[in-house]
């Protein structure tokens, strides 16, 4: 399945690519042993420091392992994809899932029996002390079952205490002050404080926690030059033991010092990621503008003769390193994340001055991009008029391709969104797309991204049934009065709408809960240390510490089946009257069953998608009725403002599968329309430019982030004309004020055969909502769904 | 409001159309054709009067046309449903009933504002790539007035116009139409007027004399061959072809359309025999030769498009 490429990939990527995909996942229990032991002799200790000293012994103790052809090293684990087990966050779901987790239809994890029997000893401790069992604790003796009962029907989705941490670290502040740099300038605080204030306490605690995790990275990074160096000694390969001393050197060197060339910045820069994502549980975590803070270490290295391949072989290893990256997550996390880990590289836009960003390695992260096609980093192209179309039209190359990468993200829309939020320009111009796809501002902003999925979906179904679940039976709404008898469209969405606020509260009450335990619970000394102000303000992160606290928790799903099922029932109950709301439930009911006629006079009612202004309009009103619903329920718990996400990750999938037949003539239990703009599969019949029209005419804004998929067939996007068309969509999308497009560009025969031979399909990787996944870790039922999504060519 | 506004028939508006001309396009497809070309792949644009056409994969049998029918057209088998033309008066009422979207009446009455409604929401799409619109079918020519309207409409707004045809019509109408064409695509299908009859139904004079007409007009022109296996795809024809195409002044480029088997869904969708049979498509590289004949006379050559 190897893609054209410009540059050929070098053999020693190639062979650790092949290496990694033929690695099955595993878990080890190394981290929750080595954690839950240091946990059991600690009690009392502050939380910082305990946290810090957690994380401190985990770096000292656990397995390391250097692999063949490695030039950047460092893992999770000691094997190729390995993942390690984060008892504090959510523990007890192990043991339940533990005979599944080989076989489960995505996200599949072996485990050795070894490995089990530590962990299942660990858990026992974690019983009652894990994140998601304080939650759920707080939440029954706070609300009752409001919360889990949302929760059961799949109305919201509580994460089990898997964070979504959406951030980007000050990386360029490692490569150019390293580690040592941010100790020194986390003393020079510590100096300041004053021992009779109590807040200083704890800003003590959390000064000093910084310091210690920073040296637990630095010995991390030392034990690597260690390992390398023993290597060497036994390395019988004349190459590969100067490839190995080379290692022992730049690791005995970055992340603790500045970085002096290329290669020490490629390889300080993966310590400094790696530490994030060993320290929590953490996905979302996202290198943001690589090109920018990268450049100057390329370019260091190019005026002594660097030559472009070597750059792109040593940025060819970190990129399969981001591949490595995987978590132990329970089935209905893995359903919705399918694989993925949501590091966002950025590429593009403009400088912080306003100058164009593009420079030399904005290219060589799309040759790299290109030359190793895999879901994880996810690429995103900032654009803007100004960007030179050359680099555009590489970009769109890269994405002919398949497999989604990159995106393309305006400049214009983040440009008027972002002040929105009192943010000064010369931050503004700084913004990068953060996990999926959100809009913030890297190094400076926490954006704090929560259990507060819910589905539009549920909410329609509430008001048809007063308030109750028909799935489930469950009273999960206020009772807006009974369907049957709404006279007017108007009577129907007012009901909706009050469903809609009720549910966001829901979700927002149980989120909200999640900030003071998390700050108590498992605050983040080393992702502090490394983002604005937290050091200078003396916080955590999880406290509030960072310069913006971007609260992107509110986060509607099921935009666009809900559209259409609004408009459906518009249409054929109120205004043409064709037939009534009883006769439409009892449909909805059976699903279907004997009602094939119906459905298909149903399926034919015109869809968002298609240019059509009536239906857009409707979508238009749930998304500002969604926006400031969560407005208006006030500030979040920094005294931010709630900032409505309208994304993808998979929960059409989730949310999908809980959900009863839709008026749209969806079948029950199938996936909604993915991401928030995207057409509902099969039903855009008129073409991207109609798709695109769509799409624009949504009021998104304030939100900072909006999702639309466009599949594309290959042959269109044929030759630099093909290229120049695609192109021309990207820049009208931005004319029109759209934030975030994105294309699958393969056939749907590929995608058949793929569904049937997936041995031949291990690098297949599609766009899946606002990431890319492998195609064998996206469940049957996402399959279909990416096979019927519409195919553009004409 | 004493004068009649002017209404065309069209088969359908093709937005997002990237083969049909430089840049992003609309393509509206004219009802209508003097030719009968035996591989058509629109055959459904080739009756001047409103037909029904069916998509037996949509069809669920469930026999909700067969039951509206006033003249008893209409047979549904396991294999969806079958229309009687010779009986049917295409009155629309089967299109009307069927909800599976199998059924639909193609070739509906329009004016030019109600097409200009449709591809003006595009607009931006052909300003930012040098798009705009293409009028083929169909032949434009059969609808020449409505045409001209149609392109002199879209000049207005300031779009690019392709005008797709196949040249057989008078000279008058077909430079009441070149005045507001930007590009035209022109098909060349036989040298031989005799072949050209047999696999056309009409002879190639006019087309000829035609094409000579633009070129002394010097508008930009594509020559466009559909290649045929044993019909047109043989050296003597592509050299003579590529001969004629030489003297003419204003050639921008060569299309070689390789046969595919669009046409054959379509035919059975009309309840019509496929003059092809069982012909298999061509590749690509199946017309590397006659890409050679013509590229060594100087031209420029696309393969599909």
């Amino acid at each position: 399945m190897a893609g054209k490429m410009k540059y050929p990939i070098s053999k020693r990527v190639a062979r650790l690519k092949d290496a990694i995909l033929s690695e099955p996942m595993s878990i080890v229990s190394d981290r929750s042993r080595i954690v839950t032991e240091y946990y059991r002799e600690t009690d009392g200790e502050p939380v910082a420091l305990r946290r810090a000293g957690a994380f401190k012994a985990f770096m000292e103790k656990m397995s390391i392992k250097i692999f063949d052809d490695e030039l950047i090293v460092g893992g999770l684990t000691d094997r190729l994809r390995g993942c390690q087990f984060f008892p504090e966050y959510a523990s007890q779901w192990l043991k339940s899932e533990l005979e599944t987790l080989s076989s489960r239809e995505t996200e599949q994890r072996l485990i050795d029996d070894e490995d089990v029997e530590v962990l299942l000893e660990d858990i026992k401790y974690w019983k009652g002390r894990s994140l998601d069992e304080k939650a759920i604790a707080l939440w029954k003796e706070q609300y009752g079952t409001r919360i889990s009962d949302a929760n059961e029907a799949r109305a919201y989705i509580d994460f089990k205490g898997s964070l979504i941490t959406r951030l980007h670290a000050d990386y360029d502040k490692v490569l150019n002050k390293g580690l040592k740099g941010v100790i020194k300038e986390t003393k020079a605080e510590l100096k300041k404080l004053k021992i009779d204030v109590y807040e200083d306490l704890d800003k003590r605690y959390f000064l000093q926690a910084v310091i210690k995790s920073c040296e637990a990275v630095m010995i991390l990074a030392k034990r690597y030059s260690s390992l390398a160096k023993k290597m060497a000694k036994q390395e019988k390969n004349k190459k590969r033991k100067k490839e190995l001393e080379e290692i022992a050197a730049v690791c005995a060197r970055v992340p603790a010092n500045p970085a002096e060339n290329f290669y020490e910045a490629v390889q300080s820069f993966w310590f400094t990621h790696l530490g994030i994502l060993l320290e929590a549980t953490a996905s979302g975590v996202s290198p943001g503008r690589f090109d920018q803070y990268m450049y100057p270490f390329y370019q260091m290295d190019a005026d002594k003769g660097i030559t472009d391949d070597r750059a792109r072989e040593l940025m060819g290893c970190v990129w399969l390193k981001f591949i490595q990256i995987n978590r132990a997550r329970s089935l209905d996390l893995a359903q919705v994340s399918h694989g993925t880990m949501y590091q966002n590289v950025t590429v593009g836009g403009e400088t912080a001055e306003g100058k164009v960003a593009v420079n030399k390695m904005s290219y060589l992260v799309l040759d790299v991009t290109e030359q190793v096609r895999l879901p994880q980093p996810t690429v995103s192209v900032r654009y803007n008029d100004r960007s030179p179309e050359d680099f555009i039209l590489r970009a769109c190359e890269v994405v002919s391709g398949g497999g989604g990468i990159p995106a393309f993200f305006m400049d214009k829309y983040a440009y008027s969104a972002l002040p929105l939020f009192n943010i000064p320009l010369e931050d503004v111009r700084q913004w990068a797309p953060v996990g999926c796809i959100e809009a913030i501002i890297p190094t400076k902003s926490h954006g704090a991204f929560y259990w507060s999925f819910y589905s539009l979906g549920k909410c329609l179904e509430l008001a048809l049934h007063n308030g109750i679940d028909p799935q489930t039976g469950l009273k999960l709404g206020p009772k807006t009065g009974d369907s049957t008898k709404f006279k007017t469209y108007d009577d129907l969405f007012a009901a909706f709408k009050k469903q809609v606020i009720y549910l966001i509260e829901t979700s927002k009450l149980a989120n909200h809960s999640y900030h003071p335990l998390e700050a108590s619970l498992v605050p983040v000394p080393f992702a502090s240390g490394l983002l604005d102000d937290c050091i200078k303000n003396g916080k955590d992160l999880r406290d509030g510490g960072a310069k913006y606290n971007m609260f992107l928790s509110s986060n509607p799903r099921g935009h666009i089946t809900t559209t259409n099922s609004l408009y459906a029932l518009k249409k054929m109950v109120f205004d043409d009257k064709r037939i009534t709301m009883k006769e439409m439930l009892e449909a909805l009911a059976v699903n279907f069953k004997g009602k094939e006629k119906l459905r298909k006079q149903l399926e034919a009612i015109p869809k968002y998608g298609n240019d059509v202004d009536d239906v857009d309009q409707v979508a238009s009103d749930l998304f500002q009725l969604c926006e400031k619903g969560a407005r208006d329920l006030g500030p979040g718990p920094f005294g931010d403002t709630i900032t409505t996400t309208n994304q993808g990750i998979g929960l059409h999938y989730v949310f999908g599968g809980a959900l009863g037949a839709t008026p749209d003539g969806r079948m029950a239990n199938m996936p909604t329309a993915d991401g928030s703009l995207s057409a509902y599969p099969g039903s855009d019949t008129r073409g991207p430019t109609a798709l695109i029209n769509s799409a624009a005419k949504i009021a998104v804004k304030p939100c900072l982030s909006s999702l639309l998929n466009v599949k594309i067939h290959p042959g269109s996007v044929k030759g630099l004309d093909g290229l120049r068309k695609l192109m021309q969509l990207i820049k009208t999308y931005s004319d029109l004020g759209g934030y975030l497009i994105q294309f699958n560009i393969v056939d749907t025969e590929t995608l058949y055969d793929a569904k049937e031979h997936p041995e031949k399909y291990r690098d297949l990787t599609v766009r899946v909502a606002g990431f890319t996944a492998f195609w064998i870790d996206c469940a049957p039922g996402i399959q279909d769904e990416l096979i019927a999504r519409t195919q553009h060519e004409f | 409001m004493s004068e009649k506004i002017r209404k065309g028939r069209i088969v359908n508006i093709q937005r997002y159309s990237v083969h049909d001309g430089p840049g992003i396009r609309s393509t509206v497809f004219m009802k209508g054709c003097p030719l009968k070309c035996m591989w058509c792949s629109n055959p459904e644009s080739q009756k001047t009067e409103e037909e029904v056409i069916h998509r037996n994969s949509l069809c669920i049998q469930c026999g909700s046309c067969k039951e509206v029918c006033e003249t008893d057209s209409i047979t549904v088998t396991d294999e969806g449903v079958q229309i009687n033309r010779d009986t049917c008066i295409t009155c629309g009422k089967c299109a009307e009933a069927c909800y599976t979207g199998t059924l639909s009446m193609v070739g509906s009455l329009v004016t030019v504002d109600d097409i200009m409604d449709v591809v003006k929401k595009d607009s931006l799409f052909y300003r930012n790539s040098g798009g705009g619109i293409t009028v083929g079918g169909g032949e434009p020519l059969v609808q020449a007035e409505f045409v001209r309207d149609l392109l002199e409409a879209c000049h207005k707004n300031g779009w690019h116009t392709v005008l797709d045809t196949c040249g057989y019509g008078s000279a008058k109408k077909l430079k009441m139409l070149l005045e507001h064409a930007d590009l035209v695509f022109y098909d060349l299908k036989h040298m031989d007027s005799r072949k050209h009859k047999k696999i056309t139904g009409v002879p190639n004079g006019k087309i000829l004399k035609n094409a000579e007409l633009i070129s002394s007009l010097d508008i930009p022109m594509y020559v466009r061959i559909p290649m045929i296996p044993g019909l047109n795809d043989d050296k003597t024809n592509i050299r003579k072809t590529a001969k004629f195409a030489k003297k003419l002044k204003n050639v921008k480029q060569v299309n070689l359309l390789p046969y595919h088997l669009g046409g054959l869904g379509k035919h059975n969708n009309l309840d019509r025999e496929y003059p092809m049979g069982d012909l298999k498509a061509m590749k690509d590289d199946d017309v590397a030769e006659a890409k050679g004949i013509f590229e060594k006379e100087g031209f420029k050559v696309e393969v599909g498009g």
